[in-house]
């Protein structure tokens, strides 16, 4: 298992290497003139312009500069964010929670729900249950994201409010003990975090479902029918575990998406994470909070791919025995 | 099963694209034209209002029209009321507002199928590249074979895990948004699918015996690719062309929804619905209608890809 976590960390290091020189390059295939850009239309002096190139290291040639971008961000440094006036790895280690607290509450919805309907599909194929769904599926699969959040907000936390339709703490929850804090973060969480999982939720559905009616066909299934077990408890206690495996690589796979789609969600629902602090950075054109972003958004993936890994690993019978992991 | 599916989805995507191409032949109001801010603001659908057309054509609008003892009428805007006399001769018409109308007064059923024209047009364009530029890819890495295949395979691997949406972010804010860079931007960033199919269809072509016999007989390596290869590889183009057809419609919605794809006033769906935001709690229809729209295009897609394949 460690070998695993090893390995596939250290192949995550090329990767990220790419990330860098892929937002370098195009930080350098973009059109306009960094120093226009620092140093707006005011008329400047050459050497004060020199001076100021200078500090930004834009006076070096390009490989010199791509080798510094290199080293520094390996040593961790990320830059100074210029909107905000602090360095890019504070304004991102704030908004990194709120991020992973979302993306992981709409990660397990979308398994629970995903292997729920998938169940339900599976009860009987071809039935009406199974084709409601499936229509159901196809259409939040197909809806934008960001148009969700906005008739989840309109329905749930206006005509009905269940939800509210904004924000991550209600006003004056400082004062709060942790307890009525962390009830009051999860009830903000619980309307995007359900329509951040409810696209991936259909494709899961699908899978769950697929798997199901591979499973139900297969020798133990049908041996377990035989010896009188009713066709739930097939379905419940023999061909969803058997489904279930791949279902965590397929969250894995999804997790890309997820990330993504947590941007819109994010802006849509006024939620403080790193969705909405890369959006107002491209705002403010503060580029270094930018690339900085997309790489820790690549982490992230990696990271949860990692997981995904180690929690197929883990959900495999001969792996949990004892036996070696074999890959 | 997969004949009516392919069909259902067809005819809502033609339909889409022949609306949106007749947009300026259509019988639509002009979908920027903002003809009366006061009297025409936030209408909800199937509204009617007052319209007092002279005898020179030009319109006047009016929340209420009233008779005046007198002769002639007087009309209601806002909380003024201005009499017209006998003399002007206007008529008055009531002219329905189908869809509603958006905060500046604008007419939404206008403003949908003109923007039907601007993310029809980019999903197809940005889908064309992904599908131009993913099948290059794994046409290439599958015929070369070797270290190009594996470095160009390695590079789509860690594009594929580059979270998009932060990605295009970071590109939104280097390049300038426009149509164009928003095709090129979406198209650029959901190639990899395209690549790996084609990549696996080479493979597996690549033994049989035609193309053995093309590549013997003299024929360079891209007319084995064009004239060999692509015949082959049509079908399965097709099915994924479908598929970024309607995922690069949504992924253009994103960003016009966020202020980074097609700039106004020329209005995308996702332009559309970031309009209705600001409005969501007192005009629910503004953003309601291009999001039916957009999920009818993408689901449409989907069941075109969805039956063909099953019937490959």
């Amino acid at each position: 298992m460690l070998r695993l976590v090893a390995r596939r960390a250290l192949s995550a290091i090329p990767l990220l290497a790419f990330v860098l020189t892929l937002t370098f390059a195009l930080l350098e295939a973009a059109p306009g003139d960094p120093a226009a850009t620092l140093l707006g239309d005011a008329p400047v002096p050459p050497e004060t312009r020199a001076r100021i190139l200078a500090a930004y290291g834009l006076d070096r040639p390009p490989l010199s500069r791509y080798v510094s971008w290199m080293t520094s961000a390996a040593r961790g440094d990320l830059g100074w964010s210029l909107s905000r006036g602090r360095p890019v790895t504070k304004v991102l280690a704030a908004a990194l929670p709120p991020t992973i607290g979302l993306g992981g509450a709409a990660l397990a919805l979308q398994l629970l729900l995903g292997l729920a309907a998938g169940t339900l599909h599976a009860v009987r194929p071809g039935g009406a249950l199974d084709r409601w769904l499936s229509v159901a599926g196809l259409v939040l699969a197909s809806v934008p994201t960001f148009w969700l959040g906005l008739m989840a907000i309109l329905l749930l936390a206006v005509a009905v409010p269940l939800f509210p339709p904004s924000s991550m703490h209600s006003v004056g929850a400082e004062g709060w003990g942790a307890p009525a804090r962390a009830a009051d973060a999860a009830w903000h969480a619980a309307l995007p975090a359900l329509v951040l999982a409810s696209g991936s939720a259909a494709v899961v559905a699908r899978f769950v479902r697929a798997g199901l009616l591979r499973s139900l066909g297969e020798g133990f299934a049908r041996a377990a029918r035989a010896r009188g077990a009713s066709h739930g408890r097939v379905l419940l206690r023999h061909a969803l575990p058997a489904a279930a495996g791949p279902v965590i690589t397929l969250a894995g796979l999804q997790l890309p998406f997820l990330v993504s789609g947590a941007v819109v969600v994010e802006v849509v629902f006024g939620w403080p994470g790193m969705g909405r602090v890369t959006y107002d950075a491209v705002l403010a054109q503060d580029l270094p909070v930018v690339l900085a972003s997309v790489l820790l958004a690549t982490v992230l993936v990696i990271a949860g791919n990692l997981l995904a890994d180690v929690g197929l690993a883990l959900a495999d019978p001969r792996v949990r025995a004892g036996a070696p992991l074999v890959r | 099963m997969s004949d009516r599916r392919v069909r259902a989805g067809a005819i809502v995507l033609g339909a889409w694209a022949l609306v949106a191409a007749l947009a300026p032949v259509l019988p639509l109001r002009d979908p920027n034209a903002q003809p009366d801010g006061l009297v025409l603001r936030s209408l909800p659908p199937m509204s009617r209002v007052a319209a007092l057309r002279s005898p020179d054509g030009s319109l006047r609008y009016a929340a209420e029209v009233a008779d005046e003892p007198g002769g002639g009428l007087r009309f209601r805007r806002g909380a003024s009321w201005t009499t017209v006399p006998a003399s002007e001769r206007v008529e008055v018409l009531h002219p329905r507002f189908v869809l509603g109308t958006d905060a500046l007064g604008r007419d939404l059923l206008a403003r949908l199928i003109w923007g039907a024209r601007v993310s029809l047009l980019a999903g197809a364009l940005a889908a064309l590249v992904a599908i131009a530029l993913g099948g290059a890819v794994g046409a290439i890495a599958g015929l070369a074979g070797g270290s190009l295949d594996a470095l160009l395979m390695r590079a789509t691997d860690a594009a594929l895990s580059i979270p998009r949406l932060f990605l295009l972010l970071l590109l939104a804010a280097l390049f300038r948004p426009s149509l164009a860079t928003t095709v090129v931007l979406v198209g650029g960033t959901t190639w990899m699918v395209a690549a790996r199919l084609v990549r696996a269809e080479t493979l597996s072509l690549k033994t049989r015996d035609h193309l053995a016999a093309a590549r013997s007989s003299g024929a360079s390596p891209l007319r084995v690719a064009t004239r060999h290869l692509l015949p082959h590889l049509a079908a399965i183009l097709g099915i994924e062309g479908s598929l970024r057809l309607g995922q690069a419609v949504l992924l253009e919605a994103s960003l016009s929804f966020l202020g980074l794809g097609v700039p106004p006033p020329s209005a995308s769906w996702g332009g559309l619905i970031a309009d209705g935001r600001d409005r969501l709690l007192d005009a629910w229809w503004i953003a309601t209608w291009p999001g039916i729209a957009l999920a009818t295009v993408v689901v449409a897609a989907g069941l075109v890809a969805e039956g063909a394949e099953d019937r490959l």
